[in-house]
Protein backbone atom coordinates (compact mmCIF):
# COMPACT_ATOMS: atom_id res chain seq x y z
CA UNK A 1 0.00 0.00 0.00
CA UNK A 2 1.41 3.33 -1.00
CA UNK A 3 1.70 6.13 1.47
CA UNK A 4 -0.06 9.07 -0.16
CA UNK A 5 0.86 12.43 1.37
CA UNK A 6 -1.93 14.31 3.10
CA UNK A 7 -3.45 17.07 1.01
CA UNK A 8 -1.83 20.31 2.08
CA UNK A 9 -0.67 23.44 0.35
CA UNK A 10 3.00 23.36 -0.62
CA UNK A 11 4.05 26.92 0.15
CA UNK A 12 7.74 26.29 -0.40
CA UNK A 13 7.24 25.23 -4.04
CA UNK A 14 4.16 27.29 -4.77
CA UNK A 15 3.95 30.16 -7.23
CA UNK A 16 0.88 31.90 -5.85
CA UNK A 17 -0.59 30.12 -2.85
CA UNK A 18 0.88 26.66 -3.16
CA UNK A 19 -2.43 24.96 -3.98
CA UNK A 20 -1.32 23.48 -7.33
CA UNK A 21 2.02 22.42 -5.87
CA UNK A 22 0.21 20.75 -2.97
CA UNK A 23 -2.15 18.92 -5.31
CA UNK A 24 0.80 17.83 -7.46
CA UNK A 25 2.59 16.46 -4.43
CA UNK A 26 -0.49 14.57 -3.31
CA UNK A 27 -1.09 13.15 -6.77
CA UNK A 28 2.65 12.65 -7.27
CA UNK A 29 2.75 14.39 -10.63
CA UNK A 30 4.72 17.31 -12.03
CA UNK A 31 3.38 20.62 -10.59
CA UNK A 32 3.64 22.11 -14.08
CA UNK A 33 0.95 19.69 -15.26
CA UNK A 34 -1.41 20.72 -12.46
CA UNK A 35 -0.78 24.43 -13.13
CA UNK A 36 -1.39 23.98 -16.86
CA UNK A 37 -4.59 22.07 -16.14
CA UNK A 38 -5.69 24.74 -13.71
CA UNK A 39 -5.10 27.50 -16.28
CA UNK A 40 -7.12 25.58 -18.86
CA UNK A 41 -9.89 25.12 -16.27
CA UNK A 42 -9.88 28.85 -15.53
CA UNK A 43 -10.24 29.68 -19.21
CA UNK A 44 -12.93 27.06 -19.85
CA UNK A 45 -14.92 28.05 -16.77
CA UNK A 46 -14.70 31.76 -17.58
CA UNK A 47 -12.78 32.48 -14.41
CA UNK A 48 -14.73 30.33 -11.99
CA UNK A 49 -11.60 28.24 -11.50
CA UNK A 50 -10.15 31.20 -9.64
CA UNK A 51 -12.91 30.87 -7.06
CA UNK A 52 -12.10 27.17 -6.67
CA UNK A 53 -8.45 28.09 -6.15
CA UNK A 54 -9.45 30.64 -3.52
CA UNK A 55 -11.61 28.10 -1.72
CA UNK A 56 -8.82 25.50 -1.74
CA UNK A 57 -6.31 28.07 -0.59
CA UNK A 58 -8.57 29.05 2.29
CA UNK A 59 -9.49 25.48 3.22
CA UNK A 60 -6.17 23.67 2.96
CA UNK A 61 -3.57 24.04 5.69
CA UNK A 62 -0.02 24.85 4.73
CA UNK A 63 2.95 22.64 5.47
CA UNK A 64 3.74 22.14 9.15
CA UNK A 65 0.56 23.88 10.09
CA UNK A 66 -2.82 22.62 11.17
CA UNK A 67 -4.36 26.05 10.80
CA UNK A 68 -6.04 27.08 7.59
CA UNK A 69 -5.33 30.57 6.28
CA UNK A 70 -8.89 31.67 6.98
CA UNK A 71 -8.07 31.59 10.69
CA UNK A 72 -5.73 34.56 10.41
CA UNK A 73 -6.86 36.54 7.39
CA UNK A 74 -5.54 40.06 7.13
CA UNK A 75 -7.69 42.87 5.69
CA UNK A 76 -5.60 42.67 2.49
CA UNK A 77 -6.52 39.00 2.09
CA UNK A 78 -10.20 39.73 2.64
CA UNK A 79 -10.14 42.49 -0.01
CA UNK A 80 -8.27 40.17 -2.41
CA UNK A 81 -10.81 37.37 -1.95
CA UNK A 82 -13.73 39.76 -2.44
CA UNK A 83 -12.09 41.14 -5.61
CA UNK A 84 -11.56 37.62 -6.95
CA UNK A 85 -15.17 36.76 -6.22
CA UNK A 86 -16.36 39.94 -7.97
CA UNK A 87 -14.16 39.05 -10.93
CA UNK A 88 -15.38 35.47 -11.12
CA UNK A 89 -19.04 36.44 -10.78
CA UNK A 90 -18.69 39.23 -13.33
CA UNK A 91 -17.25 36.92 -15.99
CA UNK A 92 -19.71 34.15 -15.17
CA UNK A 93 -22.76 36.33 -15.71
CA UNK A 94 -24.61 35.75 -18.99
CA UNK A 95 -22.78 37.04 -22.07
CA UNK A 96 -19.81 38.13 -19.92
CA UNK A 97 -21.18 41.64 -20.07
CA UNK A 98 -19.67 42.69 -16.77
CA UNK A 99 -16.33 40.94 -17.26
CA UNK A 100 -14.53 44.23 -17.82
CA UNK A 101 -15.68 45.48 -14.41
CA UNK A 102 -14.12 42.45 -12.72
CA UNK A 103 -10.95 42.71 -14.79
CA UNK A 104 -10.47 46.39 -14.04
CA UNK A 105 -11.02 45.83 -10.31
CA UNK A 106 -8.40 43.08 -10.42
CA UNK A 107 -5.95 45.36 -12.24
CA UNK A 108 -6.46 48.18 -9.77
CA UNK A 109 -6.12 45.79 -6.84
CA UNK A 110 -2.88 44.36 -8.26
CA UNK A 111 -1.47 47.87 -8.64
CA UNK A 112 -2.52 48.83 -5.13
CA UNK A 113 -1.13 45.61 -3.68
CA UNK A 114 2.22 46.15 -5.39
CA UNK A 115 2.41 49.76 -4.23
CA UNK A 116 1.70 48.95 -0.58
CA UNK A 117 4.00 45.93 -0.59
CA UNK A 118 6.77 47.91 -2.23
CA UNK A 119 6.54 50.74 0.27
CA UNK A 120 6.57 48.32 3.15
CA UNK A 121 9.62 46.43 1.90
CA UNK A 122 11.81 48.72 -0.20
CA UNK A 123 14.32 47.06 -2.47
CA UNK A 124 17.93 47.05 -1.37
CA UNK A 125 20.37 49.45 -2.97
CA UNK A 126 21.94 48.80 -6.31
CA UNK A 127 24.43 51.62 -6.18
CA UNK A 128 27.62 50.77 -8.04
CA UNK A 129 30.33 49.32 -5.89
CA UNK A 130 32.78 52.08 -6.78
CA UNK A 131 30.38 54.76 -5.50
CA UNK A 132 29.93 52.91 -2.24
CA UNK A 133 33.66 52.47 -1.74
CA UNK A 134 34.28 56.16 -2.43
CA UNK A 135 32.08 57.23 0.45
CA UNK A 136 34.13 58.91 3.14
CA UNK A 137 33.03 59.33 6.69
CA UNK A 138 32.87 62.95 7.77
CA UNK A 139 35.95 63.87 9.83
CA UNK A 140 35.38 63.69 13.56
CA UNK A 141 32.26 61.63 13.25
CA UNK A 142 32.05 58.45 15.27
CA UNK A 143 33.12 55.29 13.51
CA UNK A 144 30.22 53.61 11.81
CA UNK A 145 29.99 50.40 9.87
CA UNK A 146 29.16 49.88 6.24
CA UNK A 147 25.49 49.55 7.09
CA UNK A 148 25.35 53.21 8.03
CA UNK A 149 26.73 54.29 4.66
CA UNK A 150 24.18 56.84 3.34
CA UNK A 151 24.71 55.61 -0.20
CA UNK A 152 23.54 52.21 0.87
CA UNK A 153 20.48 53.71 2.53
CA UNK A 154 19.16 54.98 -0.80
CA UNK A 155 16.58 52.65 -2.26
CA UNK A 156 15.58 52.15 -5.87
CA UNK A 157 12.38 50.82 -7.34
CA UNK A 158 12.39 47.28 -8.55
CA UNK A 159 11.95 46.93 -12.35
CA UNK A 160 8.37 45.79 -11.86
CA UNK A 161 7.60 49.04 -10.05
CA UNK A 162 7.34 50.80 -13.40
CA UNK A 163 4.25 48.73 -14.13
CA UNK A 164 2.23 50.26 -11.29
CA UNK A 165 1.16 53.47 -13.07
CA UNK A 166 0.53 51.53 -16.30
CA UNK A 167 -1.64 48.88 -14.66
CA UNK A 168 -3.43 51.56 -12.64
CA UNK A 169 -4.17 53.61 -15.76
CA UNK A 170 -5.35 50.55 -17.70
CA UNK A 171 -7.53 49.43 -14.79
CA UNK A 172 -9.07 52.89 -14.36
CA UNK A 173 -9.76 53.32 -18.08
CA UNK A 174 -11.27 49.82 -18.35
CA UNK A 175 -13.47 50.55 -15.36
CA UNK A 176 -14.65 53.75 -17.05
CA UNK A 177 -15.33 51.88 -20.29
CA UNK A 178 -17.16 49.13 -18.42
CA UNK A 179 -19.37 51.67 -16.65
CA UNK A 180 -20.15 53.35 -19.97
CA UNK A 181 -20.82 49.93 -21.53
CA UNK A 182 -23.23 48.92 -18.77
CA UNK A 183 -24.92 52.31 -18.72
CA UNK A 184 -25.10 53.01 -22.45
CA UNK A 185 -24.26 49.61 -23.96
CA UNK A 186 -22.37 51.18 -26.81
CA UNK A 187 -18.70 50.32 -26.18
CA UNK A 188 -17.19 47.96 -28.73
CA UNK A 189 -14.83 45.24 -27.42
CA UNK A 190 -11.89 46.61 -29.44
CA UNK A 191 -11.90 49.69 -27.20
CA UNK A 192 -10.42 47.70 -24.28
CA UNK A 193 -7.16 46.47 -25.87
CA UNK A 194 -6.85 49.71 -27.85
CA UNK A 195 -6.89 51.90 -24.79
CA UNK A 196 -4.47 49.57 -22.99
CA UNK A 197 -2.16 49.73 -26.01
CA UNK A 198 -2.38 53.51 -26.08
CA UNK A 199 -1.33 53.65 -22.41
CA UNK A 200 1.60 51.31 -23.08
CA UNK A 201 2.64 53.48 -26.05
CA UNK A 202 2.61 56.58 -23.85
CA UNK A 203 4.65 54.74 -21.21
CA UNK A 204 7.19 53.68 -23.83
CA UNK A 205 7.52 57.20 -25.19
CA UNK A 206 7.85 58.58 -21.66
CA UNK A 207 10.65 56.11 -20.91
CA UNK A 208 12.46 57.01 -24.15
CA UNK A 209 13.82 60.27 -22.81
CA UNK A 210 17.56 60.35 -22.16
CA UNK A 211 18.91 58.44 -19.21
CA UNK A 212 18.83 60.34 -15.99
CA UNK A 213 15.73 62.25 -17.09
CA UNK A 214 13.27 59.39 -17.48
CA UNK A 215 12.60 56.27 -15.45
CA UNK A 216 13.80 53.11 -17.15
CA UNK A 217 11.41 51.12 -19.32
CA UNK A 218 9.45 48.59 -17.25
CA UNK A 219 10.55 45.04 -17.85
CA UNK A 220 8.39 43.19 -20.38
CA UNK A 221 6.56 46.32 -21.60
CA UNK A 222 7.45 45.78 -25.27
CA UNK A 223 6.38 42.13 -25.08
CA UNK A 224 3.08 43.04 -23.40
CA UNK A 225 2.55 45.73 -26.05
CA UNK A 226 3.13 43.23 -28.84
CA UNK A 227 0.58 40.84 -27.36
CA UNK A 228 -1.94 43.67 -26.95
CA UNK A 229 -1.27 44.76 -30.53
CA UNK A 230 -2.08 41.28 -31.80
CA UNK A 231 -5.34 41.26 -29.85
CA UNK A 232 -6.24 44.74 -31.17
CA UNK A 233 -5.41 43.84 -34.76
CA UNK A 234 -7.36 40.59 -34.57
CA UNK A 235 -10.42 42.61 -33.57
CA UNK A 236 -10.12 45.39 -36.15
CA UNK A 237 -8.82 43.52 -39.19
CA UNK A 238 -12.00 41.53 -39.98
CA UNK A 239 -13.78 44.81 -40.68
CA UNK A 240 -10.90 45.89 -42.96
CA UNK A 241 -11.14 42.96 -45.32
CA UNK A 242 -12.99 43.66 -48.56
CA UNK A 243 -16.64 42.80 -48.66
CA UNK A 244 -17.57 39.57 -50.34
CA UNK A 245 -21.08 39.33 -51.71
CA UNK A 246 -23.13 36.19 -51.91
CA UNK A 247 -26.33 37.32 -53.54
CA UNK A 248 -28.89 34.74 -54.48
CA UNK A 249 -32.28 35.44 -55.90
CA UNK A 250 -34.93 34.23 -58.27
CA UNK A 251 -36.62 30.83 -58.48
CA UNK A 252 -34.71 27.82 -57.20
CA UNK A 253 -34.95 24.16 -57.97
CA UNK A 254 -33.22 22.22 -55.18
CA UNK A 255 -34.91 21.96 -51.81
CA UNK A 256 -31.66 22.49 -49.87
CA UNK A 257 -28.86 24.92 -50.37
CA UNK A 258 -25.57 25.65 -48.61
CA UNK A 259 -23.82 29.01 -48.76
CA UNK A 260 -20.27 29.20 -47.40
CA UNK A 261 -19.15 32.66 -46.37
CA UNK A 262 -15.67 34.06 -46.78
CA UNK A 263 -13.79 35.86 -44.00
CA UNK A 264 -14.87 39.48 -43.96
CA UNK A 265 -18.10 41.24 -44.73
CA UNK A 266 -20.78 39.19 -46.46
CA UNK A 267 -24.25 39.95 -47.68
CA UNK A 268 -26.72 37.19 -48.44
CA UNK A 269 -29.78 38.55 -50.18
CA UNK A 270 -32.73 36.18 -50.01
CA UNK A 271 -35.29 38.96 -50.25
CA UNK A 272 -36.13 38.28 -53.88
CA UNK A 273 -36.66 34.55 -53.45
CA UNK A 274 -39.77 33.15 -55.04
CA UNK A 275 -40.58 29.78 -53.49
CA UNK A 276 -42.94 27.15 -54.84
CA UNK A 277 -42.29 24.75 -51.96
CA UNK A 278 -40.52 24.70 -48.59
CA UNK A 279 -36.83 25.42 -48.89
CA UNK A 280 -33.80 25.22 -46.57
CA UNK A 281 -30.73 27.42 -46.72
CA UNK A 282 -27.66 26.80 -44.58
CA UNK A 283 -25.19 29.67 -44.28
CA UNK A 284 -21.85 28.87 -42.67
CA UNK A 285 -18.78 30.99 -41.96
CA UNK A 286 -15.72 31.11 -39.70
CA UNK A 287 -15.30 34.80 -38.99
CA UNK A 288 -16.69 38.04 -40.24
CA UNK A 289 -19.97 39.83 -40.55
CA UNK A 290 -23.13 38.74 -42.32
CA UNK A 291 -25.97 40.93 -43.49
CA UNK A 292 -28.94 38.69 -44.21
CA UNK A 293 -31.84 40.05 -46.24
CA UNK A 294 -35.02 37.99 -45.82
CA UNK A 295 -38.08 37.87 -48.07
CA UNK A 296 -41.33 39.33 -46.85
CA UNK A 297 -43.84 37.44 -48.95
CA UNK A 298 -43.14 33.92 -47.59
CA UNK A 299 -42.96 32.36 -44.13
CA UNK A 300 -39.44 32.42 -42.73
CA UNK A 301 -37.85 30.45 -39.88
CA UNK A 302 -34.31 31.39 -38.95
CA UNK A 303 -31.92 29.72 -36.51
CA UNK A 304 -28.70 31.43 -35.50
CA UNK A 305 -25.69 29.63 -34.01
CA UNK A 306 -22.87 32.05 -33.28
CA UNK A 307 -19.89 30.93 -31.19
CA UNK A 308 -18.82 34.45 -30.27
CA UNK A 309 -20.29 37.68 -31.48
CA UNK A 310 -23.55 39.51 -31.95
CA UNK A 311 -26.93 38.93 -33.58
CA UNK A 312 -29.13 41.86 -34.52
CA UNK A 313 -32.52 41.11 -36.00
CA UNK A 314 -35.89 42.82 -36.10
CA UNK A 315 -36.98 40.49 -33.28
CA UNK A 316 -33.72 40.02 -31.36
CA UNK A 317 -32.74 43.65 -31.18
CA UNK A 318 -29.18 43.02 -29.99
CA UNK A 319 -28.02 39.68 -28.58
CA UNK A 320 -24.31 39.35 -27.96
CA UNK A 321 -21.95 37.01 -26.18
CA UNK A 322 -20.70 33.44 -26.47
CA UNK A 323 -22.53 30.36 -27.76
CA UNK A 324 -25.51 32.29 -29.05
CA UNK A 325 -28.35 30.00 -30.15
CA UNK A 326 -31.47 31.83 -31.23
CA UNK A 327 -34.51 30.99 -33.31
CA UNK A 328 -37.20 33.20 -34.71
CA UNK A 329 -39.94 33.02 -37.28
CA UNK A 330 -41.68 35.50 -39.49
CA UNK A 331 -45.12 34.44 -40.61
CA UNK A 332 -46.62 35.73 -43.80
CA UNK A 333 -49.38 33.41 -44.90
CA UNK A 334 -49.85 29.81 -43.64
CA UNK A 335 -50.77 28.73 -47.16
CA UNK A 336 -47.46 29.89 -48.56
CA UNK A 337 -44.21 27.86 -48.45
CA UNK A 338 -41.64 28.29 -45.67
CA UNK A 339 -38.05 29.29 -46.04
CA UNK A 340 -35.88 27.79 -43.30
CA UNK A 341 -32.49 29.42 -42.79
CA UNK A 342 -29.72 28.15 -40.54
CA UNK A 343 -26.88 30.60 -39.86
CA UNK A 344 -23.78 29.02 -38.30
CA UNK A 345 -21.03 31.55 -37.69
CA UNK A 346 -17.85 31.04 -35.68
CA UNK A 347 -17.06 34.61 -34.71
CA UNK A 348 -18.63 37.80 -35.90
CA UNK A 349 -21.82 39.75 -36.34
CA UNK A 350 -25.11 38.76 -37.95
CA UNK A 351 -27.47 41.51 -38.96
CA UNK A 352 -30.87 40.60 -40.34
CA UNK A 353 -33.16 42.87 -42.32
CA UNK A 354 -36.63 42.07 -43.54
CA UNK B 1 22.35 64.56 -17.89
CA UNK B 2 21.64 65.11 -21.58
CA UNK B 3 21.66 62.61 -24.46
CA UNK B 4 19.67 61.04 -27.24
CA UNK B 5 16.37 59.34 -26.52
CA UNK B 6 16.11 55.58 -26.63
CA UNK B 7 15.43 54.65 -30.27
CA UNK B 8 13.78 51.34 -29.45
CA UNK B 9 11.26 52.91 -27.08
CA UNK B 10 10.47 55.73 -29.53
CA UNK B 11 9.88 53.52 -32.57
CA UNK B 12 7.95 50.81 -30.75
CA UNK B 13 5.99 53.41 -28.78
CA UNK B 14 4.96 55.25 -31.94
CA UNK B 15 4.08 51.97 -33.66
CA UNK B 16 1.89 50.89 -30.73
CA UNK B 17 0.36 54.36 -30.69
CA UNK B 18 -0.57 54.08 -34.37
CA UNK B 19 -2.23 50.69 -33.87
CA UNK B 20 -4.02 51.96 -30.77
CA UNK B 21 -5.27 55.00 -32.69
CA UNK B 22 -6.78 52.80 -35.42
CA UNK B 23 -8.27 50.53 -32.75
CA UNK B 24 -9.86 53.45 -30.90
CA UNK B 25 -11.10 54.86 -34.19
CA UNK B 26 -12.84 51.57 -35.00
CA UNK B 27 -14.27 51.53 -31.47
CA UNK B 28 -15.93 54.93 -31.74
CA UNK B 29 -16.84 55.01 -35.42
CA UNK B 30 -16.27 53.57 -38.85
CA UNK B 31 -12.67 53.43 -39.97
CA UNK B 32 -11.91 54.96 -43.34
CA UNK B 33 -9.69 52.16 -44.59
CA UNK B 34 -8.78 54.07 -47.74
CA UNK B 35 -7.27 56.76 -45.55
CA UNK B 36 -5.55 54.16 -43.35
CA UNK B 37 -4.21 52.47 -46.49
CA UNK B 38 -2.37 55.66 -47.37
CA UNK B 39 -1.60 57.02 -43.93
CA UNK B 40 -0.26 53.85 -42.33
CA UNK B 41 2.57 53.20 -44.84
CA UNK B 42 3.57 56.87 -44.64
CA UNK B 43 3.56 56.70 -40.85
CA UNK B 44 5.61 53.48 -40.90
CA UNK B 45 8.23 55.07 -43.15
CA UNK B 46 8.35 58.17 -40.95
CA UNK B 47 8.73 56.08 -37.79
CA UNK B 48 11.48 54.02 -39.44
CA UNK B 49 13.39 57.14 -40.55
CA UNK B 50 13.06 58.60 -37.07
CA UNK B 51 14.31 55.37 -35.47
CA UNK B 52 17.30 55.18 -37.81
CA UNK B 53 18.12 58.82 -37.13
CA UNK B 54 18.07 58.30 -33.39
CA UNK B 55 20.12 55.09 -33.61
CA UNK B 56 22.81 56.72 -35.78
CA UNK B 57 23.71 59.22 -33.07
CA UNK B 58 23.80 56.77 -30.19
Amino acid sequence: MTNTPMLRRDSSHGVVGGVCAGLARTWQVDPLLVRAGFLVAVVISWGLGLVLYGVLWAALPADASRRTPTRNLSPTHVVAIIALLVFAISVALPEGRYAAVGLSILALLAAGWYLTRHRRRPASTTRPAEQVSQWKQPPGSPQVGLAQNPLLAVTRRAPLGGWVPIVSAVGASWLALAIVSVAAGSVRPVAYPSIALAIMAIALLASARPRGVARPRPRGLVLAGLATSLVTLSLILPSATPASQAVTQGPISASEEVIELGIGRNTVDLSQRTLTSDHEVTITGDAGSLTLLLPTDVNVEVTYQVDAGRVRTPQQSDAQGMDLQLSESYASDPAKPTLRVLVALGMGTVEVRR
Amino acid sequence: MTGRPDGMSVTVGLLFGAIAAVGLWSAVGTVDWALVGVGLPVALVAIGVLGINISRHQ
